[in-house]
């Protein structure tokens, strides 16, 4: 299902056989995943199975021991990963503590080189969608842990990625916080239609946003399966309709089935 | 107004127990003196010291003064040169390794040693006491900026790297400011150390007569038996120490109390109150 409304050309992400092992053990092999252009892919599995590994090697800040990571555009042409817009929202915000809100949501802005009052007003508009103009001047330390979330969610919005990589973006988060980014971030797949790849310990929010739930297991971690997620599970009232829950638990029974060595 | 007014507030409220210190132990030091019957020229009285101290205020004013001077210009040779020199080093693995024995050598010889070498190549005067404050205050400088540089947060360094920033980028918007915590205590140690150093640098190779600065006046106060104006111009060398020391205190505060723990007074000492 492509959702893409871009203009400048939509990005997907292909990961082929792709393998990163530590000496000290974890990472992942042989992982092959493709996400098209406008899809949302998350990606669950128990500690330590090499997820965070997987979202490494498509950010480009891990290259891969074996295989290949690269991008596709609409067609499903392979691309350097270098040559798309590719954001990261890493497990914890990650923001400079010596700069303001809006100073942390400039920062890509400013290191692309862009104009002082060019990204003031980008940035000052990512900080308005995800609900915190108000908190603009306010440095990190001021801040809750779901606001740094969601100033991290700007800084990664703010530069229009074709593809958005997210590592428990609500992991340290409690439900209510969870819950509003969620529905963030959902919103924002129906606007800009970004190519998302989420990683997550979380099913309901891994039913609630993806298009498809890719279950990891094992260590090194191997992908064992894909379930699709029918699109009207993504409507508003869905999250609370029986259907949603018999999903959760036939990702829930995936895992416990991973964890048993069985797929 | 209502701000200065709360900072003289403040400045009484930190300044009473020192002072109250001070005046307990000026009052013991007297009691002593006249119980054990202390010769004057072994230890002064704290009243003949005080009032040496006024009646030779002009040359020993003019003196901290000159001494101040010259422990400032070492100073700022030690800040910009440490600075320098431990951001070389933070940077480079191979420059730490052939640069970081040799400041630290340089640290373990006494500066008394060396301080006559000063005079040798600098001559009498102020410069070889610059150089004097200058390596005696260096190496706090170095240590903590390659400390600060060497504990950039990797998570934020991974972030740069995801973001594709350039070295110079790297450099300024997130190196620096990581490590000016670093730098600034750096600084501090530094500031008491200039002023040693100046002292020593003096005593060696300082102008005496018209020109003499603090630690020729103790000198030749020694020389004179004049314990009472040794004590004077200590005091005065205190005030000097302790100026420097609170003019870098406040140009930290004054970078760090918007963000970082150290300068907001709640750290995680604050929590064992």
């Amino acid at each position: 299902m492509t959702q893409s409304r871009r203009s400048d050309g939509a990005c997907g992400l292909e990961l082929s056989a792709v393998s990163a092992v530590f000496a000290a053990g974890g990472g992942c092999t042989g992982v092959s995943l493709r996400v098209a252009a406008g899809e949302c892919v998350a990606v669950v599995g128990a500690s330590g199975c090499g997820k965070t590994t997987l979202l490494r090697i498509a950010a480009g800040l891990l290259a891969p021991q074996t295989g290949k990571a690269q991008c596709i555009d609409a067609a499903g042409q392979p691309l350097p990963l270098a040559s798309a817009r590719i954001s990261v929202c890493f497990q914890d915000p990650r923001l400079l503590p010596w700069r303001r809100a809006l100073g942390n949501v400039e920062l890509p802005l400013a290191l692309a080189g862009e104009a002082r009052a060019e990204r003031r007003s980008r940035a000052s508009a990512a900080l308005a969608t995800v609900g915190l103009q108000e908190a603009a001047a306010k440095r990190p330390h001021q801040l809750s842990g779901g606001m740094r979330m969601r100033v991290g969610l700007a800084r990664a919005m703010v530069t229009d990625p074709q593809i958005l990589l997210m590592d428990e973006p609500c992991g340290a988060l409690d439900a209510i916080s969870r819950r509003d980014i969620n529905l963030e971030l959902a919103r924002l797949r129906q606007q800009t239609g970004t190519t998302m790849l989420l990683v997550t310990h979380a099913i309901d929010e891994a039913v609630m946003l993806a298009d498809r739930v890719a279950v990891m297991g094992g260590s090194p971690g191997t992908l064992w399966e894909v379930i699709e997620i029918p699109p009207s599970l993504h409507e508003s009232d869905a999250a609370n309709g029986p259907a949603f829950a018999r999903l959760c638990v036939t990702i829930h029974e995936a895992l416990v089935r991973v964890r048993q060595g069985a797929p | 107004m209502k701000s200065t007014a709360h900072a003289v507030g403040h400045l009484l409220w930190a300044a009473w127990p020192p002072l109250l210190t001070v005046l307990v132990i000026c009052v013991i030091w007297g009691l002593c003196h006249y119980v054990f019957e202390i010769p004057a020229y072994l230890v002064p009285t704290p009243l003949a010291v005080g009032q040496t101290a006024w009646e030779s205020r002009e040359p020993l004013a003019l003196g901290g003064l000159r001494t101040a001077l010259t422990a400032l210009a070492g100073f700022g040779v030690a800040a910009i040169g440490g600075v320098i020199l431990g951001a070389m080093m933070g940077t480079s693995r191979m420059l730490t390794r052939g640069l970081y024995p040799i400041t630290t050598l340089l640290q373990t010889v006494p500066l008394v040693a060396i301080a006559p070498l000063l005079v040798v190549w600098f001559g009498y005067g102020p410069p070889s006491a610059i150089a004097a404050a200058a390596i005696a205050a260096i190496f706090p400088v170095i240590a903590n900026t390659v400390d600060g540089l060497r504990s950039v947060d990797p998570g934020l360094s991974e972030l740069f790297s995801q973001l594709r920033a350039k070295p110079g980028q790297r450099w300024r918007l997130l190196a620096l400011p990581s490590s000016l915590p670093g730098i600034i205590t750096g600084l501090r140690i530094a500031a008491g150390l200039a002023v040693i150093g100046t002292l020593i640098g003096e005593f060696v190779g300082g102008y005496s007569g018209e020109n003499a600065s603090l630690g020729m006046i103790i000198l030749s106060a020694m020389r004179q038996s004049r314990t009472d104006l040794v004590f004077a111009a200590v005091g005065f060398a205190a005030v000097v120490g302790f100026a420097l020391f609170g003019v870098v205190n406040a140009a930290g505060w004054l970078l760090l109390h918007t963000w970082h723990p150290s300068a907001q007074g709640g750290g995680s000492l604050a929590a064992w109150k």
